[in-house]
């Protein structure tokens, strides 16, 4: 059977590859270990060694828009292009193609249809830095073959946090079912409180420390019952106005089910703090 | 009152480098021109009337005034991503901008901005 052989979680804050592409010696303390922690996640991943990935994040209002707006939807298609003009505007971001698993994209979205989660398809995806930057850092190459799965947590209402556990859950038990035995790496992107747009944003601290370390602590302990009473809509807005992207890991939790959560931090810097999260299948044998 | 056709004005504009450009040198015509040929379009081919601006957020639009249109609900994510390239080159630094940004819409808290 196809099985998951790692997860992992990151923040795809797009002035993150802006910061990396100024020259080794002008790096900041934060951004030597910034690239520390992505660096820690690219050799779990490449340890791993999947064939395949799946990329969870959220469209920016790149593709999407509330003319027509997916609560989940999956990419089907052999390449990607990646990268949209603001994103090059704002951020420099590196507009780039990445290849696609359509056999896998076909075999997720035929699976979960039959197990009551409603994917939204597009033959036609365009992936925004929700995508290209967590790739940056965790897989560089950009070689391997990606099934993109795109989340609402933009426009509300938005579904709620029990719902993303779900979908995982169900996503998981649909790839667990797969003839065959590829190797499929998860990489899910986020953030933990934040602010963009809000007279908050850009503060030189984090945005809730409070809600950082306890959604660390969710994550890490894989308390999941307490992390989906806590993610309310107005909780996350509170803690800052597009902290919903948190629940993004908490559809990896449901992906890791049964995995051991071998790291889970939130980085604090100057300015928001950055998730980092790995979920690694338990070895035979251990506890 | 449109939060639905403000956001997609806003969206529309910032993801578009020539639509970008014609709001920075001409707001006033760009907003009635887009009203007309590119508000009330789904694609090229179908047109729909479900929207129109009132006259408040015309007029909010054309005079780029990011607090009245924050206040009013506008997605304050697309609204922010607009207003930065409108606004950054009168402001010496990102820095600056932020705070005259932040300073501006603070009073409003958190307006809905759901559609």
């Amino acid at each position: 059977m196809a099985h998951i052989v790692c997860i992992v979680g990151i923040s795809h804050n797009p002035f993150h590859h802006h910061l990396i592409s100024q020259p080794r010696s002008e790096w900041s303390p934060d951004t030597v270990r910034i690239v520390e922690r992505g660096n820690l996640l690219r050799e779990k991943l490449q340890r791993a060694e999947p064939e395949t990935l799946i990329m969870v994040g959220n469209d920016h209002f790149h593709q999407f828009f509330m003319d027509n707006m997916p609560a989940f939807i999956l990419g089907k298609m052999d390449s990607f292009d990646g990268t949209y003009y603001n994103e090059v505007r704002e951020f420099s971001l590196p507009r780039c193609h990445v290849p696609g698993d359509v056999e896998l994209a076909q075999q997720i979205l035929e699976g979960t249809l039959k197990r009551g989660v409603d994917f939204s398809y597009s033959n036609e995806l365009k992936v925004d830095h929700s995508v290209v930057v967590p790739l940056i850092f965790v897989r560089p190459e950009m070689d391997l073959p990606i099934v993109p799965i795109m989340t609402n947590c933009v426009a509300p209402p938005i579904p709620p946090a029990e719902r993303f556990y779900q979908v995982g859950r169900v996503l998981r038990s649909v790839i667990d079912e797969i003839p065959g035995n590829k190797r499929i790496g998860v990489v899910v992107s986020g953030n933990l409180s934040l602010e963009v747009g809000g007279p908050l944003q850009f503060d030189p601290r984090p945005m809730n420390e409070e809600f950082d370390n306890q959604a660390v602590g969710w994550i890490s302990r894989g308390d999941i019952q307490t992390a989906i009473r806590e993610c309310t809509y107005d909780r996350m807005t509170g803690a800052g106005n597009v902290t919903h992207a948190f629940v993004n890991f908490l559809l990896a939790m449901g992906l890791a089910e049964g995995f051991r959560c071998t790291y889970a931090e939130g980085f604090k810097r100057k300015g928001s703090t950055q998730p980092f999260f790995a979920w690694e299948p338990k070895t035979e044998g251990a506890a | 009152m449109s939060r639905y056709l403000v956001d997609k004005f806003l969206y529309r504009v910032d993801r578009d480098e020539s639509a970008l450009k014609a709001y920075m040198e001409n707001p006033v015509a760009f907003v009635a021109n887009w009203e007309e040929e590119e508000g009330p379009w789904l694609n090229k081919a179908e047109r729909t009337s479900g929207h129109r601006f009132t006259e408040e957020e015309r007029r909010a639009l054309a005079e780029r005034d990011f607090e009245k249109l924050y206040a009013m609900g506008a997605h304050p994510f697309i609204l922010w991503t607009l207003m930065l390239p409108v606004y950054e080159k009168e402001f010496p630094n990102f820095r600056a901008l932020v705070d005259h940004y932040n300073n501006k819409i603070r009073p409003h808290g958190r307006p809905d901005f759901s559609t």
